[in-house]
């Protein structure tokens, strides 16, 4: 078979072929000894039966054809052709037993058997072959739409890697690496399918190379083939996307068909990547725009909680201006005080904003030192009492000091936060009780109210930014939807968690635990 | 005597005028100024009995204007800054100021921190035998001659660490005594070890003066700095 045909095929080299054409010398041989035996036996069996000369001619013919049918090879029909004349002049021609001819005629009769033994064999190669090289060509095709196929589905850019990796990997039957590039020339994403052989320094200077030049390098190229690997760049109309890297076991280079492989194959790479790269971006600036609206819907929180306070120490200060000497002092001083109180509460939510933002842009370094969680409750509570005097705030802490590995002045803020809940979704004169204890390694600190409570469908919603509970009317509104979902980031930020149920009969517990050491004491 | 003379350092012209009006209702006079270089100058210049001085001044750093001032006066200072900044707050402390308060604070408050200064310079202006050797607040009652703590009228035993750093707040009640303040004082050196100790010595104490953690009466703990014997 010839080399043409022997590339077409390279797909199927894992499979049953190469066999078939290495070790194929003796079976050939044996094929050709035993159909010639079998077509001179034959032959003397009906030549001496019915002494006709010309059917034996055609048996040798026939025999012919099936050498050339199975051995597929030009040569070996020329041998069979040659064989069947001399066996045919060896046997069946006067003087029988000897390669001489009596009969001139003989001669004639020799050269037109091996010419047309000879070329029917040839025909009947040739339309074998058509039929393989259809046949190849067809699984060719169907390999590539299957690749192609999988390529589509693809839903990511790691797939992609892989996927192209690994159909690459299966039909060359060698090691392959796919490696993507961003736009500042940072390698995004490498997926290796098979062997990692590609670690070398040739192999990592040609494939920079293929990356930065946009020309095939490494093994069976001009540059750098020292390395293990052939590299390909991957590119489309916004240049060198990636580089594809195939290992190369046997020989020197890859075979051609290979490299026609590649360049049908590698385009459709590069538009997938594409591909997936507008789908990030697309994605990215989606990101943007609810970033955009988060941001929106905090500042319209964020006025709406700021107004009302402001609207009160607005409309107490000029009311108390314009009517001061009408007013008695026993008036002045209640509205003072309310003023004093709206303050208060706005510097509160001026601390939860700092926080929040802080936290949103990344930049909080906690500050962790080894605290004692009771000195927290107490200067959270110690805190909240200053202006929530109309509660009742109960601690209950146990005899053990437990110690905690936190920001301690977070996580009096996230205490703060639950405390300034608490107070003001219950009535005046209830009980908050902040209540401390260990589980395991954990410290658990809980705020119990016995307010109304929260709905439970709404109880998975209270830690979700600018969220405010709508249920309890009887409460003033100074909702503020920043402070649960700070705590939660402060929580998590520690590595504990912050959950929320409610109290029986009624009331919200809102616990969170911190870890701590056991053998703290 | 001539009444005490309190400078305000502050940029912001509202709170200054408060603070003012504030502290002359005390009897006290009261100079101000919005910047830290007339600050150094008017403390020089003055001489006043207390610095009230916010961390953060639009000409130079609030330490920094402690250092400087160090170098030539002792006067006490008080700082004011805001929540969140106690690292800052550990500097100042450290770099020689005397008590601190986070903004926004409440006037009584500050007026209380002055009080606390002014009476501790007093003790200081008369020979040290004056000082009674039994200090007491509310209840809380220390021997230091007899080393024994009463608590009205139940004798509290404490460890010889908690009895140390009883005393060491005691000396200087009413202003906050930071964290790293103490442990050098109790424990000596600086081991990381010594937070933990100096936690769990804290609390051991706040359970033997029978403390109620949602209103402690006497030790006053301030998250990130340190603690306080209260003073009234």
């Amino acid at each position: 078979m010839s080399e043409e045909d022997n590339d077409i095929k390279f797909f199927k080299l894992s499979k049953s072929k190469m066999g078939v054409q290495k070790g194929g010398f003796y079976k050939k041989i044996l094929i050709m000894v035993l159909i010639m035996f079998v077509c001179t036996m034959v032959s003397m069996l009906s030549y001496y039966i019915v002494m006709f000369e010309s059917n034996i001619v055609m048996i040798y013919l026939l025999g012919i054809l099936m050498i050339s049918y199975l051995a597929e090879s030009y040569l070996y029909s020329l041998y069979a052709s040659v064989v069947a004349v001399l066996l045919y002049n060896f046997f069946f021609t006067e003087p029988f037993y000897t390669f001489k001819v009596n009969d001139p005629n003989y001669l004639l009769t020799f050269f037109v058997m091996f010419i047309v033994g000879f070329i029917t064999s040839m025909l009947t190669i040739r339309v074998n072959l058509e039929r393989q090289l259809v046949e190849d060509r067809e699984e060719y095709i169907s390999a590539l739409y299957d690749i192609e196929k999988k390529l589509l589905n693809v839903k990511s850019r790691e797939e992609l890697a892989s996927v192209s990796a690994g159909e690459i990997a299966r039909y060359f039957g060698e090691n392959v690496v796919v490696r993507f590039f961003g736009s500042e020339g940072e390698q995004i994403h490498s997926h290796i399918e098979g062997a990692d052989v590609f670690g070398s320094a040739a192999d990592h200077s040609a494939c920079m190379e293929a990356y930065e030049s946009g020309n095939p390098c490494g093994r069976g190229t001009p540059l750098f083939s020292t390395a293990r690997a052939y590299y390909r760049p991957i590119f489309n109309q916004y240049g060198v996307q990636g580089v594809i890297g195939i290992s190369v076991s046997k020989g020197n280079e890859l075979l051609q068909a290979q490299y026609s492989f590649m360049d049908v194959i590698i385009p459709q790479i590069a538009v997938v990547l594409q591909r997936e790269k507008n789908y990030e971006k697309q994605q990215k600036a989606q990101m943007e725009i609810q970033k955009e609206r988060l941001r929106a819907d905090m500042l319209r929180s964020v006025s709406h909680d700021f107004r009302t306070p402001l609207a009160g120490v607005m409309g107490l200060s000029s009311t108390a201006l314009d009517n001061y000497d009408k007013m008695s002092d026993e008036v002045r001083k209640k509205f003072l005080q309310s003023i004093y109180e709206d303050a208060n509460w706005l510097n509160e939510m001026v601390e939860n904003i700092l926080q929040t933002t802080r936290f949103e842009e990344g930049r909080v370094n906690l500050n962790i030192a080894e605290e004692a969680a009771e000195e927290i409750i107490t200067e959270a509570v110690t805190h909240v009492k200053k202006h929530a005097n109309k509660h009742k705030i109960l601690v209950k802490i146990p005899d053990e000091i437990i110690l905690i590995r936190a920001d301690g002045v977070l996580i009096r803020q996230v205490i703060v936060n639950l405390l300034n809940n608490a107070v003001s979704y219950s009535p005046e004169g209830s009980e908050i009780i902040v209540f401390l204890h260990r589980e395991g390694d954990r410290a658990v600190f809980e705020v119990k109210d016995n307010g109304p409570g929260i709905a439970n469908a709404e109880l998975s919603h209270v830690f979700e930014r600018y969220y405010r509970s709508g249920t309890s009317g009887a409460v003033k509104s100074k909702g503020m939807g920043l402070g649960l979902s700070l705590c939660k980031s402060i929580v998590e930020a520690h590595n504990g968690e912050i959950t929320v149920r409610n109290n029986v009969p009624h009331g919200t517990i809102v616990s969170f635990y911190l870890l701590s050491d056991k053998e703290s004491i | 005597m001539m009444e005490p003379l309190i400078l305000v350092v502050d940029d912001e012209k509202s709170i200054r005028s408060f603070l003012k009006v504030s502290i002359e209702t005390q009897g006290y006079k009261c100079i101000d100024t919005d910047n830290g270089a007339s600050a150094l100058m008017l403390a020089v210049s003055h001489n006043p009995d207390i610095l009230v001085l916010d961390l953060g001044l639009p000409d130079m750093d609030g330490v920094d204007v402690i250092k400087k001032l160090r170098e030539i006066s002792q006067i006490p200072i008080i700082i004011i800054s805001a929540r969140g900044h106690e690292r800052e707050k550990i500097k100042a402390l450290d770099a020689g100021a005397d008590d601190y308060l986070t903004k926004p604070f409440s006037v009584p408050e500050l007026l209380a921190r002055i009080r606390v200064i002014l009476r501790h310079k007093a003790f200081e202006k008369f020979p040290k035998e004056i000082e009674s050797a039994v200090f007491q607040v509310k209840d809380l009652v220390i021997d230091m001659d007899k080393r024994r703590v009463w608590l009205g009228e139940e004798e509290i035993h404490l460890t010889p660490n908690e009895y140390k750093v009883l005393v060491l707040l005691a000396e200087s009640h009413g202003k906050v005594l930071t964290h790293k303040y103490i442990t050098e004082h109790i424990w000596g050196g600086t081991i990381s070890d010594d937070t933990r100790s100096l936690r769990v010595c804290m609390g051991n104490l706040r359970r033997k003066l029978g403390e109620d953690p949602s209103q402690p009466e006497y030790i006053i703990t301030e998250i990130g700095v340190g603690y306080r014997l209260i003073d009234e």
